[in-house]
């Protein structure tokens, strides 16, 4: 899934063209709307957006809701990721459950999941808990299928060498069962990152007054674009940022590995 | 494979046959029955929980109160006009989403320095969860169908664009060198290089990005419109029609699942000529 396109550019020439590229539309934006060419009340200005920013900046809001959205990621993310892995293990070691919950599985990961809020709303309010539930949702099934499928995936030959050695369940799950699961947890954490990110804002929107979700969702309802686009920025700052500690966590961890490709 | 070298060197008697093809019917039998009993315990479950008070049914609402919503909505003509209008901006969402995906595409992947001057960029969308745009349209372009289809074709046309561009990106350079060593001109290599590797990619993400195409639809109308499934769920979450939202998710569920399927069908005749992935 993931392609290579975080290719560098080595190039300083090509870096200045990018740089220049950026700030000439943002600039060439900021004149339209100050001669009237581009409607600043309809697009927002960047002189609107960075005023936006500063002072949420100042006030304490991207702190508090960036904290908010983040607590609820990483709640969302724990959870669902220890259930799926467990009904993942249940599904990919045991034949009969996973005859019997396959077909469920195969359901759950076709439905939409995401539409489900308006559920856990009414559920469970329009609290912590209910954004908690979709966000849980979402990953508990990505990574049970995930899971299940490493596990299908698994070389038979190291299963019956490990048993031949005398492993019993218990060693099998810790040496050879749960590494594995864990190099295609991490192979996968950028896209359920990503979905799980997803889901937090699509919460937020839907119920509950705080979070970077919440801040969109506002700036439309007080027609404030510049507040959107403000909340935008941050969200794109912030899904780069974990997208790079997420980068940088699997290189660590895969250097052991023979390098593929 | 020692298990299977095992049951080959085994003599195969009739009555062994036999004896195992019983011993699969009544597996089977076994994991139909598990099936049908917790699905059969979660409807239950449900129903009695459900009407044990009127609080409990204003919040999970029964089973077969959502089954008679559902039913309602079948043979409510109105409905169907609802159900059309998230289709259609599914539909003209993803085919404009894809059309101007590969136009970007036939424009930027033939040119190396473009390709890297833009990367950047799009990896920066690329970690961008996209619906957080749903807003910007709304307040853009209103609560429309334009607008909703400009906002799952914005989704979808980036979906595809990246899985194209990353396709093109990974085609032979020798083929492409060897096609114009022997005078392959632009339009011949876009016509049996690119644009074959560009389609197969597009049917490739076609599950995928279809059930992007609903979901987006979906979530634009819950957030604003006054048609459309989305909105459907919307007005019930807000009157406390709890069957309705709950009847409005199933459908949307029913039809992605469906759609789905439909799709499988599809990819494997399309891509029928592709030596099969080895799983």
């Amino acid at each position: 899934m993931a392609a290579p396109t975080h290719r560098v550019a080595r190039n300083t020439g090509l870096l200045t063209a990018q740089v220049v590229a950026v700030v000439g539309i943002v600039a060439l934006w900021q004149w339209g709307s100050s001669t009237g060419a581009v409607d600043g009340s309809f697009f927002g200005t960047p002189a609107g957006v960075w005023h936006t920013l500063t002072g949420w900046a100042a006030d304490g809001t991207i702190l508090h809701q960036l904290g908010s959205t983040m607590a609820l990621l990483a709640v969302g993310l724990g959870i669902g990721t220890a259930v799926g892995v467990g009904l993942g293990l249940l599904i990919g070691l045991s034949d009969l459950a996973r005859a019997v919950l396959e077909p469920f599985l195969i359901f759950g990961n076709g439905v939409p999941r995401l539409v489900l809020q308006p559920f856990f709303v009414v559920w469970l309010g329009f609290g912590f808990v209910s954004r908690v539930a979709l966000v849980f949702v979402v990953i508990f099934v990505l990574v049970a299928v995930s899971v299940a499928g490493a596990l299908a995936g698994l070389d038979r030959e190291v299963v019956v060498n490990a048993r031949l050695m005398g492993a019993g369940r218990a060693n099998l799950v810790r040496h050879v069962y749960l590494p594995w699961l864990a190099i295609d947890l991490l192979a996968n954490s950028r896209s359920n990152v990503g979905f799980a990110f997803q889901a937090a804002l699509v919460a937020e929107f839907v119920g509950g007054a705080s979070g970077l979700g919440y801040l969109i969702v506002k700036g439309q309802n007080l027609f404030d674009v510049n507040a959107i686009w403000a909340a935008l920025v941050i969200v794109v700052v912030v899904s780069i940022v974990i997208d790079l500690i997420i980068a940088r966590l699997q290189s660590r961890a895969s250097r052991w590995r023979p390098a593929i490709g | 494979m020692t298990a299977v070298q095992e049951a080959a060197a085994r003599p195969t008697g009739a009555a062994r046959a036999d004896a195992r093809r019983r011993q699969a019917a009544r597996r089977t039998a076994i994991v139909w029955t598990v099936r049908v009993v917790l699905v059969g315990a979660f409807v239950a479950a449900w129903q009695v929980g459900g009407s044990s008070s009127t609080y409990a049914t204003l919040v999970f609402s029964t089973p077969a109160a959502v089954v008679q919503r559902i039913g309602q909505w079948l043979t409510d003509g109105s409905w169907w006009v609802s159900f059309g209008a998230t289709l259609q901006e599914a539909v003209l969402g993803y085919l404009l989403g894809v059309a101007v995906a590969l136009v970007l595409v036939a424009i930027t992947a033939p040119s190396r320095l473009v390709t890297r001057f833009l990367a950047p960029f799009i990896a920066a969308l690329n970690a961008l969860p996209k619906i957080a745009l749903a807003p910007v349209f709304i307040l853009l372009f209103g609560t429309r169908l334009e607008s909703k289809v400009l906002f799952i074709a914005s989704l979808i046309g980036f979906m595809v664009f990246y899985a194209v561009s990353a396709a093109v990106q990974t085609i032979d350079r020798t083929l492409i060198a060897n096609m114009r060593v022997l005078g392959a001109s632009r339009t011949d290599l876009l016509r049996n290089v690119y644009g074959p590797a560009m389609l197969g990619q597009v049917i490739a993400s076609l599950r995928v990005s279809s059930a992007w195409a609903l979901l987006a639809a979906v979530i634009a109308e819950y957030l604003a419109a006054n048609q459309g499934l989305g909105y459907l769920i919307a007005h019930g979450q807000q009157t406390f029609a709890t069957a309705d939202v709950i009847a409005g998710i199933v459908v949307v569920a029913f039809v992605a699942v469906a759609l789905d399927r439909i799709l499988v069908v599809v990819e494997r005749r399309l891509s029928r000529w592709r030596p099969q992935p080895t799983e």
